[in-house]
């Protein structure tokens, strides 16, 4: 019995020993070529501005410690349709959107308890796009994990959530590549927008001339995170809100559960033309819809 | 595991009644045995089958009826241990079996975990003997163990799941692909079925070997078959021979005359396909495979194929590769029946292989051609023994193949789906 666990634990050992040498020489051979590392592990990506967005949180917290601040959470919806500059000055707040791709509730969670963990803020705004809170967040840690610069510790809390192969070499990979001489390589998508800092996504994709699909009743979900976020804003002092994205499929019908908080939700924002796609905002959108945003959350926090 | 616990007392005291010298008495209680165990299938799996069916022949003659259905899931593994349950009473009924004191030995032989789900369907006279002895750990049986799941593994997660992947769109929305891609389908079925179930069968045999048991063979590579016949005494050994063993033997196999043998071999094709499911679909899977039996057995010439193909050769002869090619397209045609998601569909499916010849450009599910060919090329090097599997005596290129199995099953964790055998 020694000798097989024995055996089994050598066996293991040396798998491991050689996944670490054939992902360093993955990542060396980013110097030479960089189509070994696209075939197998894809490179990383500025898509949805993950990298910048994240590396830039850290320091504006650090940076506006005094200031009181708000943040935005949410899907790439969050991102691209909701601009904090256009909140900014109606709220009084200093907001950031830490939004990502695909992030559903459960990652929303993770993250604002990062954010806590560095500082304050006096309002909590969650993005809810209904198909997005169904998901089961692996779009949102591949992004997380592989195409930013969160801490470690966030990264892992986040690996050990999702029991998935790709995501658990790239975390490795990750980490191996950063410690060897290896050529960053960062893949910049001609369709990803301008980033304007502040998290914010200004796309440069070309707007909707009509919408042909027809609106449909749909139901947002009610999700259990919801309980989890609001009971973590409120042990750190701050005002959940939550912001029910437009989209051009139709009207969301929300849950019983969302009466206990303030809610956003525009109706009538159904122009075509503000949008490039059912549900994502042309930059000339999001600045509308933004400021639409910003004037019912300062009724709403000018009415507590 | 209520029901699992009722049918392992009911059939372990039945084991006691069973052996009582008194024959009439020993056949009563082999008798409400059976009962006992096909009532439990019935009632758990075909109770809402046979119900429908009765409204449905009630409403041909005018009358409408609202049947009663049970609201229940199917219960993990109970074709498997009622069978298991089943064979122990029947094995003491014939004397080739004595009853066993311990309720606990009894228990673990109706509910190893390894088989429990899924099979191999186990004899009491194999596992029993072993459950009672006292096992000594064997680092020769242990490492075949962890070949075996390793390799159990590949073919569930990295084949079968990734075929999967590409067919079940095809099959639930059959009439928007044309020909080629159907019976392309058709054909990754096969594969994924026989990766998914024999990649199971071998994971449960691997980890009996880590606890010192060992299971009965459950595969013996029969996408070589040469004929129906071969392709049964290779496919699902172990269930295929508890139907021979308790169903066509005792109602007189072949030895009672041609009509009988005939009868015989329809019934036993035909309850082998209500085992797997309550669904027309399952019993017409298994017509096909009777009627593609029955030349054999009236040419007496079932028994025909009982070695291993290309013995002590490389390749096939044109021969044997065009009897298996045969057996192949066979097989897969009568697997429409059994993965379809209804009668009209099967029909559907087949219909549209041979009507829809356009667009032959926009071909769907090429990756099958090499997960398939992949399958079937390491079962061709392995065909001359199921249960050990040959590697390669060099070191460095063993562990190589084991590490590309592992990183490979590695990268498909996360997109896993469940085992198709686990639904019966």
């Amino acid at each position: 019995m020694r000798r097989f666990v024995k055996r089994l634990f050598q066996l293991a050992l040396l798998f491991i020993l050689s996944l670490i040498l054939g992902l360093s020489a993955i990542a060396i051979s980013t110097r030479f070529t960089l189509k070994i590392e696209q075939k197998t592990l894809g490179h990383q990506t500025h898509w949805g501005s993950s990298w910048e967005r994240i590396s830039e949180f850290e320091t504006w917290v650090k940076q506006n410690s005094t200031q009181q601040k708000g943040l935005i959470l949410g899907s790439s919806t969050a991102y691209r349709n909701l601009n904090p500059y256009a909140l900014d000055s109606a709220t009084n707040l200093n907001w950031f959107n830490y939004a990502s791709s695909g992030q559903p509730p459960v990652i929303s969670y993770q993250l604002l308890q990062h954010a806590f963990s560095l500082g304050k803020f006096k309002v909590v705004l969650l993005d809810i796009y209904a198909p997005v809170v169904k998901l089961d967040g692996l779009e949102t840690a591949h992004d997380l994990i592989y195409n930013s610069q969160l801490n470690w510790w966030n990264k892992t809390k986040m690996l050990c959530s999702y029991p998935e192969g790709k995501l658990w070499l790239r975390y490795l990979y990750y980490y191996i590549k950063k410690m060897l001489p290896a050529r960053q390589y960062i893949i910049e998508d001609p369709k990803n927008g301008t980033y304007l800092k502040k998290g914010f996504v200004c796309s440069n994709q070309e707007a909707l001339t009509n919408f042909k699909q027809k609106a449909k009743n749909q139901k947002v979900p009610n999700f259990p995170e919801l309980l989890k976020i609001a009971a973590l804003c409120k042990a750190n002092g701050a005002q959940l809100i939550l912001n029910i994205t437009p989209s051009l499929e139709g009207p969301f019908e929300l849950p019983k559960a969302f009466n206990d908080h303030p809610v956003i939700q525009i109706k009538n924002f159904k122009e075509p033309s503000l949008f490039y796609d059912s549900h994502h905002m042309t930059c000339q959108g999001a600045n509308l819809y933004s400021a639409l945003v910003a004037g019912q959350l300062a009724k709403i926090l000018h009415s507590k | 595991m209520g029901l699992l616990v009722l049918s392992t007392i009911l059939d372990y005291t039945y084991g006691f009644w069973v052996a009582s010298p008194n024959k009439r008495k020993a056949l009563l209680f082999l008798w409400l045995s059976i009962i006992n165990n096909l009532g439990i299938l019935a009632i758990f799996k075909y109770y809402n089958f046979f119900a429908l069916q009765f409204q449905v022949a009630l409403e041909q003659l005018g009358i409408h009826t609202a049947p009663y259905l049970l609201d229940i899931a199917l219960p993990v593994g109970i074709s498997f241990y009622t069978f298991h349950g089943m064979s122990y009473v029947f094995d003491i009924y014939r004397g080739q079996q004595k009853p066993v004191r311990s309720f606990i030995d009894y228990a673990v032989f109706v509910s190893f975990f390894p088989l429990l789900v899924a099979g191999p369907i186990e004899r009491a006279g194999h596992l029993l003997p072993q459950v009672q002895q006292v096992r000594k750990f064997s680092y020769g049986q242990a490492l075949e163990g962890c070949r075996l799941i390793l390799w159990g593994l590949f073919k569930k997660v990295v084949i079968a799941d990734a075929i999967a992947q590409v067919i079940d769109p095809i099959f639930t929305n059959y009439s928007d692909y044309n020909s080629p891609t159907l019976i392309l389908a058709c054909i990754g079925f096969a594969f994924q079925i026989y990766g998914d179930f024999s990649g199971y069968s071998d994971i449960a045999l691997g980890t009996a070997k880590l606890f010192g048991f060992e299971l009965l063979s459950n595969f013996r590579f029969p996408y070589f078959s040469r004929d129906i016949a071969e392709f049964w005494r290779r496919w699902h050994i172990s269930l295929s021979s508890w139907f021979k063993d308790y169903l066509y033997i005792p109602l007189g196999g072949s030895k009672a005359g041609t009509t009988k043998a005939v009868r015989n071999t329809f019934i036993i094709f035909l309850v082998s396909g209500f085992w797997h499911g309550a669904s027309w679909n399952f019993i017409i899977w298994g017509f096909i495979h009777a009627l593609g039996f029955l030349p054999l057995l009236l040419l007496g010439r079932n028994r025909k194929n009982t070695d291993t193909v290309a013995q002590n050769q490389l390749l096939p002869s044109f021969g044997e590769l065009r009897q298996m090619l045969f057996t192949f397209g066979f097989v897969c045609f009568a697997w429409i029946f059994f993965r379809a998601e209804s009668l009209q569909a099967a029909l559907g499916m087949i219909s549209g292989m041979l009507t829809n010849w356009n667009h032959l450009a926009q071909i769907t599910g090429k990756s099958i051609i090499i997960l398939g060919g992949l399958l079937l090329a390491i079962d061709w090097y392995l065909r001359h023994n199921e249960r050990q599997l040959r590697v390669p005596a060099w070191q460095p290129l063993r562990l190589a193949i084991y590490f590309s199995f592992a990183l490979a099953i590695w990268l498909k964790l996360g997109g896993e789906q469940s085992f198709i055998y686990f639904q019966f």
